[in-house]
């Protein structure tokens, strides 16, 4: 027994130091260089992967987010030269703000990469909430991305789209976080159909959808897997339009945004999971990240786990596609930056 | 079905994962600050290759093991092995002081089994039914379960009440730092910083408030923590005391399901709110917190209860009753097992699981009975030795959860306050109360005047917001009430 303690004690000490390395030296400037490296001729690039790679979750565990960052943790492993652990670690708060700079601040050795939240993390940066710059991620590609449905309160007095126009007070919408992709989906839907919402903020997604089972909100709107139990063989919540080109098998009698006559909105209503790592990470690290990825994609028992997570085959894209992808983001939301601040309080 | 899912869960493959599952879980939960959210995101990887049923067989292991093996430091050491177990060390330390460190053991042990049972119970017979209620509970009534909850400070703090009023107020204070959880982006009390923005994390503070004051209390008594007695006791003897207490194994019981079902509530109130309940109940309240029994029976069943009752709502709705089982719930659907009305369906996989969970809470009571004796004998090791093990455990813990070094920090600054409250007497449990509750409070408030357009009717129209309300009313003033009622009863007596 003493000898088990003894080592437990050993243990947890190597893993308080372990734990421990990387925070200890203070965050260097992105202009300094290392001390050591400056030795060498400048433009060399530091060898990778030396340890193991850290894959920051800026939100807490049991979410989408969660679940495909640590689906894919494996993958990325299997295809990186010398499989180092890549280790899922999840550092929420400040509305994402929090594991962004954490990453954005690491050293640019290829050792610390994140997942992002297209379009959630473009409103911290386009409304100054935001310490990052997104063009400035070194992008390594997107996971997939996801349809967005609408659903109804069976208890709601709105049935219609009609119904939401006409009506003298705002319709309640349960969402998560009022920077978060759901809200503002919810807010660009509401814009544009021309009917008032009224956003009620909770603390999950399960909650927020729980409410409308309820009948405490309205409506709320979440991608398709997160609602599918609720509207796909079951009368909990009433689905009302799908943010697809085409209407999904699943759901054969909801209408898509576009017979609403509202397709212009399919461009913006959409969730991203992309991945990408520290601004300044040299290229040669970067070309070994984008080719690991593009195979962890084709894999195909991470394949057939997104497939059964998702509900369909994942849409991933590469690096240089996902680089403009958060480019065209960040363009189309700028115009709507004085319509998100009315519903964000400073 | 039954019979299917009995003959998966008792082949050799699921059972070695089960066995594994439950010594990680043992570890993990006497590490202090790390509870079953830890232990069950950490194994999370490991299941990806095994079959459905025994990933989540291994999983359910751990939560339970975990939850079980937090209290076993609590009773000890006096330091929490988790956030569930905080209520476990106010009488159960008192009872390792007097040297009934192995009775106390097996109280705990027995009760977990005990609750674990009640929990599995009620998952298996009657989990649609409870939920479709929990279902009812919008914010107007988690708001009035919140102040139900808060009306505990009463009892919490007899005998003083101002210093207990005071605590539970400055929890509350803390428990508002950081983000307004409704209008988003206002920040409280943060003082510019990032860190701050998401509040005071619960698990550092009460790692501070009870692992760390306490290595500062036992360094300056020296010794051993069993210094003044003869240990006396055995498990069974734990075992037999429990049985005495029927009544106290339903209430804990019942309270852990409750917390448990209810989304926004978990194993951190449950354990509390089911040892001020007890001590409400007993015709001996003064003896709480001196080593009563039934103050370790009550939080035991009860963490116990709400470990199998958070997965109530995971399974029947697809809604994870916390975020240990919102990572179960990524289990269930990376393995392909829909979570959900329609998890019952899925073929024989869903009673294997439900095997699992009732052969977890077997494995973690053999197991405890069986180191009882061993674990019993730390109190008997030089406080020299053990002050830097606490300390060193405790940074562990308080780091571990988010990766952050100021979690550490928040530690250290809460080890010293908790260390000066025991100083001058003041009722720490007091700020832990307010602390836990007072985010669950204040979102809810806000949050159902939002819904009720404004208009404070909310609180008084919904049927269960307003009995809520009454069970306080009638909480509070039942010390003044109770002499009238019991004299009414009696008065036409006197004749007879």
């Amino acid at each position: 027994m003493k000898r088990n303690v003894c080592v437990l004690i050993a243990s947890s000490l190597m893993l308080w130091i372990v734990a421990c390395a990387p925070a200890a030296p203070t965050p260097v400037p992105a202009t300094s260089v290392p001390a050591a490296p400056t030795a060498t001729a400048a433009p060399t690039t530091p060898p990778f992967p030396t340890k193991d790679v850290t894959f920051i979750i800026p939100v807490s565990p049991g979410g989408g987010f969660d679940t495909n960052a640590r689906i894919l943790a494996p993958y990325l492993k299997k295809y990186l030269p010398t499989q180092p652990n890549v280790v899922p670690k999840n550092v929420p708060g400040g509305e994402w703000r929090l594991g962004i700079m954490e990453m954005y601040k690491a050293q640019p050795d290829g050792h610390t990469i994140a997942i992002f939240n297209l379009p959630g993390n473009v409103l911290g940066q386009i409304t100054n909430t935001a310490e990052y710059d997104l063009n400035k991620v070194a992008w390594i590609g997107r996971i997939t991305d996801t349809v967005y449905v609408t659903a109804l309160s069976p208890k709601s007095k709105f049935r219609t789209l009609d119904d939401l126009r006409a009506a003298a007070t705002p319709a309640k919408a349960g969402v998560v976080g009022l920077t978060s992709s759901s809200a503002l989906a919810m807010i660009l839907s509401a814009e544009e159909m021309g009917f008032k919402v009224k956003l009620i903020n909770y603390d999950g997604s399960a909650d927020a959808i729980l409410a409308a089972v309820r009948g405490d909100v309205d409506l709320v709107i979440y991608p398709f897997p997160t609602l599918q139990k609720f509207i796909v063989g079951s009368k909990d919540l009433t689905p009302f339009n799908v943010y697809a080109k085409e209407r999904l098998k699943e759901l054969p009698d909801v209408p898509t945004v576009g017979e609403q006559g509202y397709a212009s909105l399919l461009s913006v209503v959409a969730l991203d999971y992309m991945v990408g790592t520290v601004p300044g990470t040299p290229e040669p690290i970067l070309k070994i990240w984008r080719e690991t990825f593009d195979k962890a994609m084709k894999d195909p028992d991470f394949l057939k786990m997104m497939t059964d997570q998702l509900k369909r085959p994942p849409s991933p894209l590469n690096a240089e596609q996902a680089a403009l992808k958060v480019k065209d983001t960040l363009n189309v939301y700028a115009k709507y930056k004085s319509l998100v601040e009315q519903y964000v309080p400073k | 079905m039954w019979l299917q899912g009995f003959q998966f869960a008792l082949q050799p493959e699921p059972i070695f994962y089960l066995l594994v599952g439950t010594a990680i879980g043992l570890v993990i939960g006497a590490l202090p600050g790390l509870g079953p959210l830890f232990g069950v995101a950490l194994a999370l990887p490991f299941t990806f290759g095994m079959p459905a049923a025994t990933a989540i067989i291994f999983l359910v292991s751990i939560h339970a093991a975990t939850a079980y093996g937090d209290s076993i430091a609590s009773i000890l050491i006096n330091t929490p092995g988790g956030p569930g177990s905080v209520a476990s060390c106010w009488d159960g330390y008192p009872l390792a002081q007097k040297g009934k460190a192995a009775m106390a053991l097996g109280i705990s042990t027995f009760g977990s089994l005990l609750g674990g049972i009640i929990g599995w119970l009620t998952l298996v017979l009657i989990a649609p039914a409870l939920t479709a209620f929990a279902i009812m509970i919008g914010a107007p009534e988690y708001f009035m379960l919140g102040i139900l909850a808060l009306s505990l400070l009463a009892i919490a703090a007899r005998g003083e009440n101002i210093r207990g009023l005071i605590l539970g107020g400055v929890g509350l204070l803390i428990a508002f730092v950081g983000q307004d959880p409704i209008e988003g982006l206002n920040y409280r009390f943060t003082f510019g910083s990032i860190y701050l923005e998401d509040g005071l994390p619960l698990v550092p503070v009460t790692v501070g408030l009870f692992a760390l004051s306490q290595a500062i209390v036992l360094a300056e008594e020296g010794g051993t923590i069993a210094q003044f007695f003869e240990a006396t006791g055995s498990v069974w003897e734990g075992v037999r005391e429990a049985l005495r207490r029927p009544m106290t194994l339903v209430r804990g019981g019942v309270a852990g399901i409750i917390l448990g079902i209810m989304p926004a509530l978990g194993i951190s109130s449950a354990s509390i709110v089911a040892y001020f309940v007890e001590k409400q109940s007993s015709k001996d309240p003064a003896s709480f917190g001196k080593g009563n029994p039934s103050g370790l029976l009550a939080p035991e069943t009860a963490k116990s209860a709400c470990v199998v009752g958070d997965m109530i709502p995971t399974f029947t709705l697809g809604i994870p009753g916390s975020a240990t089982t919102a990572i179960l719930m990524v289990a269930l659907v990376i393995h392909g097992l829909e979570p959900g009305p329609r998890f019952f369906l899925s073929g024989a996989a869903p009673y294997a699981v439900f095997v699992g969970i009732l052969l977890a809470q077997i494995a973690f009571f053999v197991s405890g009975v069986f180191l009882a004796r061993y674990f019993a004998k730390i109190v008997l090791i030089p406080n020299a030795l053990l002050v830097p093990s606490i300390v060193l455990l405790s940074f562990i813990g308080a780091f571990a959860i988010r990766n952050r070094m100021e979690d550490v920090l928040i530690t250290i600054g809460f080890g010293l306050i908790g260390y000066l409250l025991k100083r001058v007497n003041w009722p720490t449990a007091c700020m832990v109360l307010g602390l836990v509750l007072g985010d669950l409070v204040e979102s809810n408030f806000h949050r159902a005047l939002r819904i009720g357009d404004d208009n404070y009717a909310i609180f008084f129209t919904r049927p269960i917001a307003l009995i809520l309300l009454i069970c306080t009313a009638l909480f509070l003033l039942w010390p003044l009430i109770s002499p009238r009622v019991t004299r009414a009863f009696k008065r036409p007596i006197p004749g007879a």
